[in-house]
């Protein structure tokens, strides 16, 4: 015993001066290199985006060195970016210039004051609304104020496997989805497996109301998200699972949906356009996976609902013309070189990227950039667009996992979030 | 501590007072710095409407009313007090399981003698491994279509997404989470019950389930004081199950009270005030079973 | 080989029938609970060394068909999982840690257990009461502070906090009050101050509580994940828990990669318990928490 008290006593004074000498080594912060504007870039892009986008600010450094213009790019998940972003705005020397985030957490972030209206970029980049997807441009603006630069948008498509559907019986319709599912639906085959926990169906669920005309709200803000046309389409939804001649297996979990797609057990499956990378699809074009557009979601009157990464910018940190500036510039050149980030897995915003010819190659995306041009990203100039979101989500998978009925789910879910609303204004 | 060794042969009495001042000191700072400075900011915060980027508010008791339903729509109050509840039954259910399960296990695993470190081994590895990674890996095994726990039994069960099998789910991820941390100082106290004992009790003719209530679980009754309050204070704090596993769901039914105040603290609105007036109403019914359990085991000092 | 046989037939002559049973009975008893906590860590494990086609193939099986590195590979050659920097992170971040808290909480457990002074136990019971306040109430007053103090996206953002935790001082506590007292007084004829007596007397006979306090505490701190990701911004100072959290959404759907992350997180711990056992029995079972 006693030698090993006398072992933890070396270690003791062995670690506590290493300590110091760690201590020495990490403490040195942030170096500043002569006359270079540092600009810190925080995104929550940990996967194969972010391994893109890295690669983007790295040539982006490379050249625009001559113009001593730094980025760094920290990868932060998204949940704990929004933590962080509120925490840390005061703090000038770890606070980010540049901050990715969804359109729709615009709005609801805005509220605390943190971002810096983008004056004058138009100008100062000499950019115009009709070379961006309208979804994207608009979804920056609040209140006639642009507070996020469009980077790219994300539709929920449909993908399904070409052993068991081949594409002219592709559904162009919602009717017709419902017939091909019920059809296909046997042998342990299911149409779609509809996932009824917090995921993806209530971006399904959503396509389906704005393709019909309805949304998340009113002008004056108040819940429509039970309205009849809605508590019809997640009828429709929930008739996949529990009607008459059901075509979704019940209670599919988060994951699951993904599970018997790949299996070959369901022939659709909704996500958005990253997936086509853990498909492996841009390097396996014999693949028996393919994409196409949502029923009712493309072409002439139609819509359908996507999401839309967009720059902001952080009022405290960018403080002079030069950072603005510099920001400014590098916001621009991630949009200009986004045909790696469409490689990632996304529809860049800028429409003359669509154009290239290296973008046309990659087939994927095209029903994805076909969804884009039509895209609404729903009523997210309300700060609370983000919370109607998630309890509207509660209320699908309540309706989906058979708990309530859908009318009752919906009204649940919109009674709710106006008795939210009315203890976060008090 | 440098002072304290200079001090030899000195033989001061008034600098023999402040050594074991000195002895608490760097812990007392720093608990002061980072438990009970925060603690009172806590206090502080929770009587404001705050969400750190903006000045803010006084809001006197008005966080309090709310969590009562006094003010309001009263949707913050009922959920809440749902999470609350929620935690509440996991601690009772949770707490039992991870107090008798591991019980049983160390007495099987002492009674092996033969394999007992091995098998140590292998209750303990669960034990550390992250809260995230065991979500996901139990994500995947309780999947309804295509999980292997369905799979081997032939069943449908809708493991995650109906009640109460979400409950369930929870225990059972929970109890083979936490089964390896209690069973090991279980196995630890039981090796240090005396022998003689044991065996004077066979040879007059004692059972082994009397001798486990007469002799073994009176000889480590500080490792089950032990292991109790830190299972209930463990369970109370239950968020990693809830959040990664279940989402709360289905329907906000397994949404649990640190869930509640985590979400109110960084969900979309980051309401500080609120969360922190949610932190302590929740601390203080946390106090009362955690004093509880100290009491016990304090009457229990007394007797020695 | 014969010796095993020869013991076999000794125990036999020494045993009935029944008890043999009956003994036979518990390692039965002992396998099937071990397989039922064995399988699913088991399958972490095997998920691992799977083609990822594999594993989300329909015809389950336990052990992988084509056992492959692929899912460490991949892991380790992600420009964006620098793993080896956030072991040393974590590393580096456990062991100052567990040294410095063991040497604080010490302290403070011999000073509250054998040294008689004034708010004795008001200040024991003060800090005792701190452990039931749920943790979340001090993230963010605990990043207020961090911050001020600068030590935002520094290692010490990740060591301090938890140095204020109680139960260190509780555990070594309870165990330094069974200790006879005895020690302490024929030290002090001998001319030994406090300190001496603290560090030459009393913590040797602390070490398995010590060991014991190390391994829990180099757990919870290699395996804290929301904490070190408020407290760091950039890739470089994460820890491997922290980092692994980052990545775990680049790998949705993929769960060869994520339990590959899984069980390269839990391996440092693992191998530090296996080499740790026998002083970790002897901690808790001599230690502050015995019978």
């Amino acid at each position: 015993m006693k030698k090993l008290a006398k072992v933890l006593g070396l270690m003791l004074t062995g670690v506590l001066s290493l300590t110091c000498l760690f201590g020495c080594q990490d403490g040195s912060g942030e170096e500043n290199p002569n006359g270079f504007t540092v600009i810190r870039f925080w995104n929550g892009f940990t996967g194969t985006d972010g391994e893109t986008m890295d690669k983007i600010v790295e040539r982006f450094n490379t050249e625009y060195a001559e113009e001593k213009i730094m980025v760094v790019a920290d990868k932060i998940p998204w949940d704990t970016l929004f933590t962080k972003l509120t925490t840390t705005s005061s703090n000038l020397k770890s606070a980010p210039h540049i901050v990715a985030m969804s359109a729709s957490r615009i709005a609801g972030m805005n509220e605390r004051n943190i971002f810096l209206p983008m004056d004058g970029i138009e100008e100062f980049l000499d950019v115009t609304a009709e070379e961006y997807i309208p979804a994207a441009w608009n979804g920056g603006v609040l209140d006639g104020v642009r507070y996020g630069f469009p980077i790219d948008v994300h539709p929920t498509a449909m993908y399904y496997n070409k052993d068991l559907i081949s594409e002219d019986e592709l559904p162009e319709t919602w009717e017709e989805f419902y017939q091909v599912c019920k059809d296909k639906t046997k042998d342990g085959v299911y149409g779609y497996a509809v996932p009824s926990m917090y995921s993806i169906t209530k971006d399904v669920f959503l396509n389906m109301l704005y393709s019909a005309g309805g949304s998340m709200f009113d002008e004056n803000y108040n819940p429509t998200f039970n309205s009849a046309t809605a508590v019809e389409k997640l009828q429709y939804l929930s008739d996949l699972i529990y009607g008459s001649s059901p075509v979704s297996p019940e209670n599919v979990g988060s994951g699951g949906d993904f599970t018997l797609f790949t299996q070959g057990k369901s022939v659709f499956y909704f996500d958005g356009p990253w997936v086509i990378n853990t498909f492996g699809l841009l390097d396996n074009p014999d693949s028996n996976i393919g994409v196409a557009p949502c029923p009712e979601s493309v072409g002439e009157g139609q819509t359908n609902f996507a999401g839309s990464h967009q720059f902001t910018l952080m009022k405290n940190t960018v403080t002079t013309d030069t950072i603005k500036e510099a920001c400014y510039t590098f916001m621009r050149y991630v949009n200009e070189n986004s045909i790696e980030w469409a490689k990632a897995g996304q529809v860049p915003a800028l429409k003359s990227i669509h154009e290239t010819e290296e973008y046309k190659a990659l087939e994927p995306l095209a029903a994805f950039t076909e969804m884009a041009y039509t895209a609404t990203l729903g009523e997210i100039e309300y700060k609370y667009w983000y919370e109607a979101y998630n309890g509207m989500g509660v209320g699908v998978s309540n309706a989906l996992s058979g708990i309530y009925a859908p009318q009752k789910a919906l009204d649940t879910a919109a009674a709710d979030f106006k008795a939210w609303v009315t203890d976060a204004e008090l | 501590m440098e002072k304290a060794i200079k001090a030899k042969g000195e033989g001061k009495r008034g600098f023999s007072v402040v050594v074991p001042y000195l002895f608490v000191a760097p812990f007392m700072i720093l608990f002061i710095v980072f438990g009970l400075v925060p603690l009172v900011m806590s206090v502080i915060i929770s009587f404001t409407k705050w969400d750190y980027a903006t000045p803010m508010e006084w809001y006197g008791l008005n966080n309090f009313k709310l969590l009562f339903g006094l003010i309001g729509s009263g949707q913050v109050a009922s959920d809440f007090w749902n999470g609350v509840l929620h935690t509440l039954l996991f601690v009772v259910v949770e707490t039992p399981i991870l107090i008798a399960v591991p019980m049983l296990v160390a007495l099987l695993v002492t009674r092996c003698k033969a394999v007992r470190k091995f098998s140590m081994g292998f209750f303990y590895f669960p034990t550390i491994l992250s809260i995230t990674t065991v979500c996901i890996l139990w994500n995947f095994l309780l999947d309804t279509n295509s999980g292997i726990i369905n799979h081997y039994l032939g069943v449908e069960i809708p493991w995650i997404t109906q009640m109460p099998y979400a409950w369930i789910s929870i225990f059972l991820l929970s109890s083979w989470w936490g089964i390896g941390g209690n069973m090991i100082l279980y196995v630890a106290g039981i090796a240090n019950v005396p022998q003689e004992i044991l065996e004077a009790a066979t040879l007059d003719g004692a059972g082994p389930v009397t001798k486990f209530f007469s002799i073994t679980l009176p000889c480590i009754r500080r490792t089950v004081f032990y292991t109790l309050v830190m299972t209930t204070i463990g369970s109370f704090n239950m968020l990693g199950q809830a959040q990664v596993l279940t989402a709360g769901g289905p329907n906000y039914g397994t949404t649990t009270a640190m869930m509640v105040i985590y979400n109110t603290a960084f969900g979309g609105v980051n309401n500080f005030g609120r969360a922190c007036a949610m932190a302590l109403v929740f601390g203080a019914i946390m106090l009362v079973f955690t004093v509880l359990s100290f009491k016990l085991q304090v009457a229990d000092d007394a007797e020695d | 080989m014969t010796n095993v046989i020869e013991k076999l037939r000794h125990y036999r002559k020494n045993h009935s029938p029944a008890m043999i049973a009956t003994e036979v009975m518990f390692y039965v008893l002992l396998l099937l609970c071990a397989l039922t906590v064995l399988i699913p860590s088991l399958w972490a494990v095997a998920t691992s060394f799977k083609f990822e086609t594999e594993v989300l193939d329909a015809n389950v099986t336990l052990f992988p068909k084509e056992v492959t590195l692929e899912n460490y590979i991949s892991i380790m050659g992600n420009r964006n999982v620098p793993i080896l920097r956030w072991f040393w992170n974590s590393f580096k971040i456990a062991v100052v840690y567990v040294v410095l808290y063991l040497a604080v909480s010490s302290l403070a457990a011999f000073a509250f257990s054998r040294l008689k002074f004034k708010g004795r136990e008001a200040m024991f019971w003060l800090g005792m009461s701190s452990m039931m306040i749920p943790g979340v109430i001090n993230m963010i007053p605990n990043y207020i502070i961090i911050d001020k103090l600068g030590l935002v996206d520094n290692m010490f953002s990740m060591i301090l906090p938890g140095l204020g935790g109680v139960f260190g001082v509780f555990m070594l506590r309870q165990f330094m009050r069974g200790l006879p007292m005895a020690y302490d007084e024929a030290a002090k004829m001998d001319g030994a101050n406090e300190f001496q007596i603290y560090f030459h007397i009393v913590l040797p006979m602390c070490a398995p509580v010590l060991v014991t306090l190390a391994i829990f505490s180099f757990q919870g701190n290699w395996n804290d994940y929301v904490w070190p990701l408020i407290v760091t911004n950039s890739a470089e100072t994460r820890t491997l828990t922290a980092g692994l959290a980052t990545f775990s959404g680049s790998y949705a759907h993929q769960y060869g990669k994520q339990m590959a992350g899984a069980v390269l997180s839990a391996l440092p711990i693992l191998i530090i318990f296996l080499l740790g056992q026998k002083y970790f029995i002897k901690g808790i079972s001599i230690g502050g928490i015995k019978g």
